[in-house]
């Protein structure tokens, strides 16, 4: 009978399936495994200090301090997220408290429940009423970074090592 | 009745769907259209808002060229003055914690109507502290109430010469009204000024270093 049918190991279960399109050979994975299109996530009970990066989509919803390089990649800070950070990502989305400095090669988003304080490089940014933002916003669009980061010695981003407190202090110097 | 009710239900619901957003208020400000060309004479040219972050007036001046520096005084005063058990005076609380860029750094600078919520120890120290962060030629818009009356509100730059009127949230009150030779002197250190009245509360001050 229905209800005596056990749910095959490794898939949703029966309630999860009922809106879902049928599972196709990309599904098959080990249990436990993200989907490929699943980003990494740091949750909001994990504390992390140190340097971070990467190639893969990142949401940060604890606690981070340090730096964070995903190049060609996009980050986001969850409502709970806060990190004191330089980062740098394709794209970048603030929901939670960020201390540093964002550059992003796409699109930089703070969203209403946002709060950023530290200067902003982005070829497009987005900031909705409500956001809280303390420094600088410069729009570059990518061919513009590029020759810029040529003048700075070849050099990719550079992660500044000042403590994140004092980024607007220091942000002209 | 059931059909009746929700015949009723659908037509409300339609219309709340139908109606326009409350509009903003809006005013022309011709401070604003001669403030925008002054920056304009310089090259990437630094503004530093001092008031709540847009996104309307951030995509604004940085469509035109600028990088724009956002400081939220109206917050930063609110908070400051509320924090209770400070021995240091509000002035020098206020002064050590924002605004801390060198000298001539900025091409402009929107203060918006700042000064007239500001306390008496505050107006001087930072009308001399603002015209320092200002580069030479650097301009600065400020509007000033008439009569000390009316709520907290929000500026956003709609355009070169527009500007949208939002209600504020801070629990901040008019501390004065000044009058016109009070805000010549208190401006005194710069080159020229030029003030613009308009039909409603408000002057624009636009001052040149």
């Amino acid at each position: 009978m229905w209800g005596t049918k056990k749910p095959e190991e490794g898939t949703p279960s029966h309630s999860a399936r009922e809106n879902t399109p049928l599972a196709g050979a990309h599904d098959l994975r080990p249990l436990g495994a993200r989907p490929a299109s699943s980003p990494a996530r740091l949750g909001k009970t994990l504390s992390v200090k140190g340097e971070l990066a990467g190639n893969e989509e990142l949401v940060l919803d604890g606690e981070f301090e340090g730096t964070i390089d995903l190049a060609e990649s996009s980050l986001t800070v969850g409502p709970q997220g806060r990190v004191q950070a330089d980062i740098r990502a394709r794209e970048i989305v603030i929901e939670g408290s960020v201390r540093g400095n964002l550059r992003a090669a796409d699109r930089l988003q703070i969203s209403k429940s946002g709060n950023v304080v530290g200067d902003l490089v982005a070829a497009r940014i987005v900031i909705e009423d409500g956001a809280y933002f303390k420094g600088s916003i410069d729009i570059q669009k990518p061919e513009e970074q590029k020759p810029r980061r040529a003048e700075a010695g070849g050099e990719s981003f550079r992660i500044a090592p000042a403590p994140v407190a004092a980024a607007p202090k220091d942000k002209l110097q | 009745m059931g059909n009746l009710l929700r015949s009723l239900t659908t037509r409300l619901q339609g219309r709340a769907a139908e109606a326009p957003l409350p509009a903003v208020p809006r005013r022309a400000s011709l401070g604003l259209q001669q403030f925008v060309p002054l920056l304009g004479e310089a090259e990437h040219p630094a503004l530093l808002d001092l008031g709540c972050v847009w996104q309307a007036t951030v995509a604004f001046f940085t469509s035109a060229g600028c990088k724009v520096y956002a400081e939220d005084l109206f917050k930063f005063l609110s908070q400051t003055a509320s924090e209770s058990g400070q021995e240091a005076p509000l002035g020098e609380r206020f002064l050590a914690a924002a605004l801390r860029y060198p000298e001539g750094t900025f091409r402009g600078i929107l203060a918006w109507d700042l000064f007239d919520y500001l306390p008496d120890e505050l107006v001087e120290p930072l009308a001399a502290h603002l015209h320092g962060l200002l580069e030479p030629g650097g301009a600065l818009l400020g509007l000033f109430h008439n009569r000390q009356e009316g709520s907290f509100t929000r500026y956003r730059v709609l355009d070169g010469q527009t500007l949208e009127l939002l209600p504020g949230s801070l629990p901040l009150s008019l501390a004065r009204a000044y009058p016109n030779r009070t805000l010549l002197k208190l401006f005194a250190a710069f080159r020229s000024s030029r003030t613009f009245i308009g039909r409603d509360n408000l002057r624009e001050l636009l001052l040149v270093k």
